[in-house]
């Protein structure tokens, strides 16, 4: 059965003047809702991501290992490397040992920047999920050599000293070891890497 | 055990990393600053987790009523910087800069420097402070320096020492005589105449090191190595043991964060130690 408004614009004993009022009146009201519906869909989807925090990371089959298993699936979001505590054996000086001293390809793309390479590291050290981004010395999106990145990706995966993350609250659970999220930034100066943090 | 786990560490995770005071009576009542401002304030929002969806929520609706609010662009970004999405990070704090510049300047400075070694950038921002400020910049995130220190580092690091020293002794001696030296203000100093050669000014400071924080493995390490370049082998050897000593005791400089400048690693002291004849 249709609405009450469209029996009445239907209804052959209105006049025209009649029928015109009756049809702005529903064009009206549907756009009222219309920019209501609309309005409150904005307010309930702001810019942000509801679906994540700032820099999670989700299982992508393409990319990902699917033999990769968190430990606390289900049972705790995933701290960061600054709050749990996680490093590299070594610390900073032997990722640059890795990753400065080592032999690496010149970049024949941009020449300055930052290479960063954010990735999972489970509770028995294990890492995956490597997403890699890249910024001019601008911080604006850049494009190092391909050879260059890959051969970064490749050393920052084959890392094997990670001590992982812990629980460092204050009961009973402390020195638990957690997944973490850690990330390695590599400053790229003149084509070459110069520096790596954190 | 595994939900007790999961409950508690959800607890500590859900702790929110203090957002930037900000006294909300200088928008007017009413307004929709001061409404972003409120928001900002409030407990509600200060129980977030810091870049958890909902924290970023509350941004992004305090900048939908107040898009002028630059603390909101501030805390915005903080997440970004400290997990690593830098462009993001520096397209957020932009805003607040440009909105607050004596303000947020020397924020943007401090996090170029110690998160990305981009010492240029802090350097031109700590620089444009330093003219907004009349050259008293404030002093870093973290508290550990004066901003002007940090100045005297990029410098440093981008191969100008001299101009690095000129900035510490004059930030160093305005400290001095308001006795409020900052807590490794002589050791980067120190550092910085070793390397210059000049190891009478870096033995000097290194000792005014001691006093500031009388336990800690990098002042004796550098002393060490003052030592050992002073052909003084006997010296440089009780100074690297002491080194050794204290790292294992965990009296090291750290930074959860991020690397320290002039950090010191077991492995260095243990390498000096194995240097000496």
């Amino acid at each position: 059965m249709p609405a009450p408004y469209l029996r009445n614009l239907m209804n052959p004993n209105f006049s025209i003047e009649q029928k015109l009022v009756l049809r702005a009146l529903a064009l009206g009201a549907v756009f009222f809702c219309f920019s209501t519906v609309l309005a409150l869909a904005q307010r309930a989807a702001p810019p942000s991501n509801p679906a994540a925090s700032v820099g999670d990371i989700a299982f992508d089959p393409a990319t990902d290992r699917s033999s990769f298993q968190r430990c606390g699936e289900g049972q705790y979001d995933v701290p960061q490397y600054y709050q749990s505590q996680t490093a590299y054996t070594g610390g900073t000086q032997a990722l640059r040992q890795q990753f400065v001293r080592a032999a690496m390809p010149r970049s024949t793309g941009a020449q300055n920047g930052y290479v960063t390479i954010r990735f999972l590291i489970n509770c028995h050290g294990e890492t995956d999920r490597f997403r890699v981004t890249q910024i001019d010395a601008a911080y604006q999106p850049a494009r190092f050599g391909p050879a260059l990145v890959a051969a970064l990706l490749g050393r920052a995966k084959a890392l094997r000293a990670w001590v992982p993350g812990k629980f460092t609250g204050p009961d009973a659970h402390h020195g638990e070891a957690l997944d973490s999220y850690y990330y390695l930034l590599l400053k790229i100066s003149h084509g070459r890497v110069v520096d790596v943090l954190p | 055990m595994r939900s007790l786990l999961a409950a508690a560490a959800g607890l500590l995770l859900s702790l929110p990393d203090h957002a930037q005071d900000v006294n909300c009576t200088i928008y007017p009542a009413g307004t929709s600053c001061r409404l972003a401002c409120d928001l900002y304030q409030s407990p509600a929002r200060e129980a977030t987790a810091q870049g958890s969806a909902r924290s970023q929520q509350y941004f992004d609706e305090m900048l939908a009523l107040c898009p002028t609010f630059a603390p909101a662009w501030r805390e915005k970004a903080v997440p970004y910087l400290k997990r690593g999405e830098f462009g993001t990070w520096k397209r957020l704090i932009d805003h607040a800069v440009q909105l607050q510049p004596a303000q947020h300047l020397g924020y943007r400075g401090w996090c170029r420097f110690e998160f990305l070694h981009d010492y240029a950038g802090a350097q031109a921002d700590l620089t444009r402070l330093m003219a907004l400020t009349r050259s008293n910049p404030g002093f870093s995130a973290n508290g550990d320096y004066d901003l002007r220190i940090v100045l005297a580092l990029c410098k440093r690091e981008q191969g100008d020492p001299t101009g690095a020293l000129a900035v510490f002794d004059q930030c160093i001696a305005a400290n001095e005589a308001q006795q409020r030296v900052g807590l490794y203000d002589y050791l980067h100093r120190g550092v910085t105449r070793l390397r210059q050669g000049d190891n009478a000014g870096a033995l000097l400071d290194l000792q005014r090191q001691q006093q500031q924080i009388k336990r800690l493995a990098d002042t004796e390490y550098y002393l060490g190595l003052v030592y050992q370049k002073q052909k003084k082998t006997a010296l440089a050897r009780q100074r690297f043991v002491l080194a050794k000593t204290l790292f294992q005791q965990g009296h090291y400089r750290h930074n959860d964060y991020c690397e320290t400048l002039d950090k010191v690693y077991l492995v260095d002291i243990q390498t000096a130690l194995s240097s000496l004849k």
